[in-house]
């Protein structure tokens, strides 16, 4: 279960951009996660519901965007989405090929209120 | 309002784990990160791997074991280096983690840092440790469906072992099926069956390892981008 782990670094990151950016309720945190990264949904979400209440997240439903893996051929440059853990070329057959996409976790958009300037 | 951000989950960890590679480069000391199963024989693999490794070069070893230190118990007969990372429940190694074991070595007097992490074939793989090779070791008796069933590790390890080769005669293993998962998988993933029990196979691995940590040159852009 390292969503745990992905979750405290992801709400630690909400808590530096929130107060980087003066943000109160946030109301929304939308993360893409890349297919080749074995993040279970609902793990995911049960931990981030779990661990939000104590930062700038407390109030925030959490959005998952999951993304293909993608990689690209280094023999013929065809880019192709990886299926069933087929990572050869689909194309020409070559196994040296690259993953571009769908191996990161990231966070994507955070919706919020700016806080006012004389608080 | 909606602020929009690119920022990683993965980079703390991994940021750290790139230091952690340039500083081990710097003293030319090479690191392996052994991942598998529990039961699997990390633990005797690294064992059998000591008793050639140690006569060549100074090593150590990075347990991470969730409650105990019997592993380590068993390896202090080398007269390793080691150190004991108790992660207390968690199923994975980070970064940080061996920062602070690496911090207990002498680097200068060390040529190989050996981690087995915890056993676990999905955790550990989501965090890189600063390593410059990922072995992954499945065994016969987990059945040949390991590969497909757990592609992440197989795409980030450098090289797969297939221990417990002695018990496939009383399985329904089939190494062809184990053998087609990698190549669709990782092809070119160099594989060594073998049996650290009997010794079968075993030459073949330590042959190659010897010459991956003692003379080839560091592969650090693979490491990092796997």
């Amino acid at each position: 279960m390292h969503e745990m782990s992905l979750v405290q670094e992801l709400l630690r990151i909400i808590d530096d951009v929130a107060e980087r950016e003066r943000l109160r309720d946030i109301s929304r945190v939308t993360v893409a996660v890349g297919e080749g990264r074995q993040v279970v949904d609902e793990l995911f979400r049960f931990a981030f519901d779990n661990a939000k209440a104590a930062g700038a997240a407390r109030d925030a439903v959490l959005e998952l965007e999951f993304v293909p893996i993608v990689a690209v051929c280094n023999a013929c440059g065809g880019r192709f989405r990886v299926e069933e853990h087929r990572y050869s070329c689909p194309s020409c057959g070559a196994g040296e090929t690259e993953v571009v996409e769908g191996e990161d976790i990231v966070i994507t958009e955070l919706e919020g209120e700016r806080k006012n300037d004389d608080h | 309002m909606i602020i929009e951000l690119q920022q990683s989950v993965m980079r703390a960890n991994n940021t750290k784990a790139s230091e952690l590679r340039a500083m081990l480069d710097a003293k030319q000391v090479k690191m392996i990160n052994i991942i598998g199963s529990p039961g699997a024989g990390k633990t005797t693999l690294l064992e059998r791997t000591l008793e050639r490794l140690s006569a060549r070069t100074a090593v150590a070893v990075i347990e991470g074991d969730v409650e105990t230190a019997r592993d380590a118990e068993r390896l202090q007969r080398f007269g390793v280096q080691l150190v004991s990372i108790n992660t207390g429940g968690m199923c994975h190694l980070e970064a940080p983690a061996i920062a602070g074991a690496l911090e207990q070595l002498n680097l200068s007097e060390i040529g190989v840092v050996v981690i087995e992490n915890v056993g676990n074939l999905i955790c550990p793989v989501e965090f890189d440790l600063g390593d410059h090779l990922k072995v992954a070791i499945s065994s016969v008796p987990e059945g040949d469906d390991k590969p497909g069933k757990y592609p992440a590790l197989f795409r980030a390890a450098e090289v797969a072992v297939l221990n417990k080769i002695d018990l496939a005669p009383y399985t329904d293993f089939s190494l062809e099926a184990f053998e087609a998962d990698l190549r669709s998988i990782n092809p070119g993933l160099p594989l060594f069956p073998l049996s650290a029990r009997t010794s079968e196979g075993l030459e073949a691995w330590l042959d190659w390892l010897e010459q991956r940590v003692l003379t080839a040159p560091l592969d650090t852009d693979r490491s990092s981008s796997s």
